[in-house]
C-alpha cells in the first residue's frame, strides 16, 4: 500500500513546474496590485 | 463568494452551465466508453434509458435545492448532516472537483499533443490554460456564464456540422440487429453510460446564484435534455458509419471517425483538427466550472479570501494531472473519478432529499 502511494508520487521536477504555475500567476497579481497602488497614490 | 446582485445568473445561463459541464472531453470517447460492457450496437438504447434517469435525479436535486434557495450544497449539508458529517462531505466533493479538473486539463492537453502540436511539452500545453482559467474564475459567476454562452453555440454548431459531413459513410446495417443479444446486455451499460452524464450536479452549486426561482422546472431538463440529444446522435452516428468493432479498438473514436472522410472544395478537406480546437473551448469549460466550485466550497467551509484558495488550488490541480504516467492511466482515472461521482451524485441527492423531508415532517409534528 506505502509502495502504491509512494508509485503515485510525480518526480521532482513536477514540483518544480507546479511552484513555478503558481508563482508566475501570483507575480502578476503583485504587480498590477502594486501598478494600481500607485494610481491611487 | 456570495449571491450579490451583481453575481446573479438566468435560467437560460443555468441550463448553459448545466450543459456545458456535462459535455467535456468525455464525448470523444464515448461510443467506446458505453460499448465496452455493451459489447453490441445497443449503446444507445442505453444512453436513452440512462438520459433518462439522470434526468430523474436531476429533477429530485432541484427539489432538493428549492428548499434552501439561498444557500449552496456546501452551506445546507450542514444543516441536514450535522457541522462535521457535513463539512467532511463538502471536502470530499472539493477533492472530486479538483480531480475532474486535473483530469480534464491533462486529457486536453493528451489530445493536443497527438492531434495538433507533436512534441511540445505537456507543461507547455497546461500551464497557459490553467492560467487562464484562474483569471476567469477570479470574475465570478457571472463571468463564467458569459463566457459559457459565447462557447456553446460556437461548439455545437462546428460539433453538428462536422458530424452530418461524414453521414455518407453511415449504414443502418452497423447499429442492427437492434437488441440482438437481449435486454440484458443494454442494462449492464446503463451504468457505464449514466456517468457520461456526470455533470448534472452542478444543480447543487449553482442555484444559489440563480435570479428567476420561480421559473426552474425547464432547467434540468433541458440542462440535461441537451446532451442526451447530443450523446445519442454521436454514438448513432460513429457506431453506424465505422462500427462496434472499430469503436472498441480505437482510443478517441469520435476522432477516429472524423480523420475517417474527406471533403474536397471546402475550406478544410479534413477537420479532426478544427473540430479539436473548438472541443478545447469546451474542455476548458468544463475545468473553470470544477475549478470555480471547489473554489466556491473552500470558500464557504473555511470563509477565507477567494483568490488566496484559487492562487493555492492551479499548482495542487497541475501536480494531481501529472499523477497519470501515460494515456493508459489517464483513462484509470477517468473511470476512478466517473465511478466516484455515481456514488457521490447519484445516491446522496436521494439521501439528502429524504432527510430533508423527515426533518421537515419532525417539524410539522411539533
Amino acid at each position: 500500500m506505502f509502495k502504491k502511494i509512494l508509485s503515485l508520487i510525480p518526480d521532482y521536477i513536477i514540483f518544480l513546474q507546479a511552484f513555478i504555475t503558481f508563482l508566475v500567476p501570483l507575480g502578476f497579481y503583485k504587480f498590477f496590485k502594486w501598478i494600481h497602488s500607485l494610481e491611487k497614490e | 463568494m456570495t449571491s450579490s446582485s451583481l453575481d446573479r445568473i438566468t435560467s437560460y445561463q443555468a441550463v448553459m452551465f448545466i450543459t456545458n459541464f456535462i459535455f467535456g472531453a468525455g464525448i470523444l470517447t464515448l461510443p467506446r466508453t458505453t460499448t465496452e460492457k455493451i459489447k453490441t450496437p445497443d449503446s444507445w438504447i442505453a444512453i436513452i434509458v440512462s438520459g433518462l434517469i439522470i434526468t430523474l435525479v436531476a429533477v429530485i436535486i432541484l427539489k432538493l435545492c428549492q428548499r434552501y434557495p439561498d444557500e449552496t450544497f456546501y452551506q445546507f449539508n450542514q444543516k441536514l448532516l450535522g457541522k462535521w458529517i457535513g463539512s467532511l462531505l463538502s471536502l470530499t466533493v472539493i477533492c472530486y472537483y479538483i480531480a475532474l479538473s486535473a483530469y480534464e486539463v491533462r486529457t486536453m492537453a493528451e489530445t493536443t499533443r497527438l492531434f495538433l502540436l507533436q512534441g511540445t511539452p505537456t507543461w507547455a500545453i497546461m500551464m497557459p490554460f490553467l492560467w487562464i482559467g484562474l483569471y476567469l474564475v477570479q470574475g465570478g459567476v457571472n463571468a463564467i456564464a458569459r463566457l459559457l454562452e459565447i462557447i456553446f453555440p460556437i461548439s455545437v454548431l462546428f460539433f453538428l456540422l462536422v458530424m452530418f459531413l461524414g453521414i455518407e459513410l453511415f449504414e443502418v446495417d452497423n447499429l442492427r440487429p437492434v437488441l440482438g443479444s437481449g435486454v440484458k446486455p443494454v442494462l449492464k451499460g446503463v451504468t457505464s453510460s449514466s456517468l457520461s452524464f456526470a455533470g448534472f450536479e452542478i444543480l447543487l452549486f449553482i442555484y444559489m446564484f440563480m435570479k428567476e426561482k420561480n421559473k426552474v422546472t425547464k432547467v434540468p431538463l433541458l440542462g440535461v435534455g441537451i446532451p442526451f440529444i447530443f450523446y445519442t446522435m454521436t454514438v448513432v452516428i460513429v457506431i453506424g458509419s465505422i462500427s462496434v468493432d472499430v469503436v472498441l479498438s480505437q482510443t478517441w473514436p469520435v476522432l477516429t471517425f472524423i480523420r475517417s472522410f474527406e471533403i474536397t472544395g471546402l475550406l478544410f478537406e479534413r477537420f479532426d483538427s478544427l473540430i479539436l480546437v473548438i472541443w478545447i473551448m469546451q474542455i476548458f469549460a468544463t475545468y473553470v466550472i470544477a475549478l470555480f466550485i471547489a473554489t466556491l466550497g473552500l470558500n464557504q467551509i473555511f470563509s477565507k479570501s477567494t483568490h488566496a484558495f484559487i492562487y493555492s488550488l492551479i499548482p495542487l490541480i497541475y501536480l494531481v494531472s501529472m499523477i497519470p504516467k501515460n494515456i493508459n492511466e489517464v483513462f484509470k482515472m477517468a473511470d476512478m473519478i466517473s465511478n466516484f461521482s455515481l456514488y457521490l451524485f447519484f445516491i446522496m441527492p436521494l439521501v439528502l432529499f429524504i432527510i430533508s423531508k423527515v426533518k421537515e415532517r419532525k417539524y410539522e409534528k411539533m
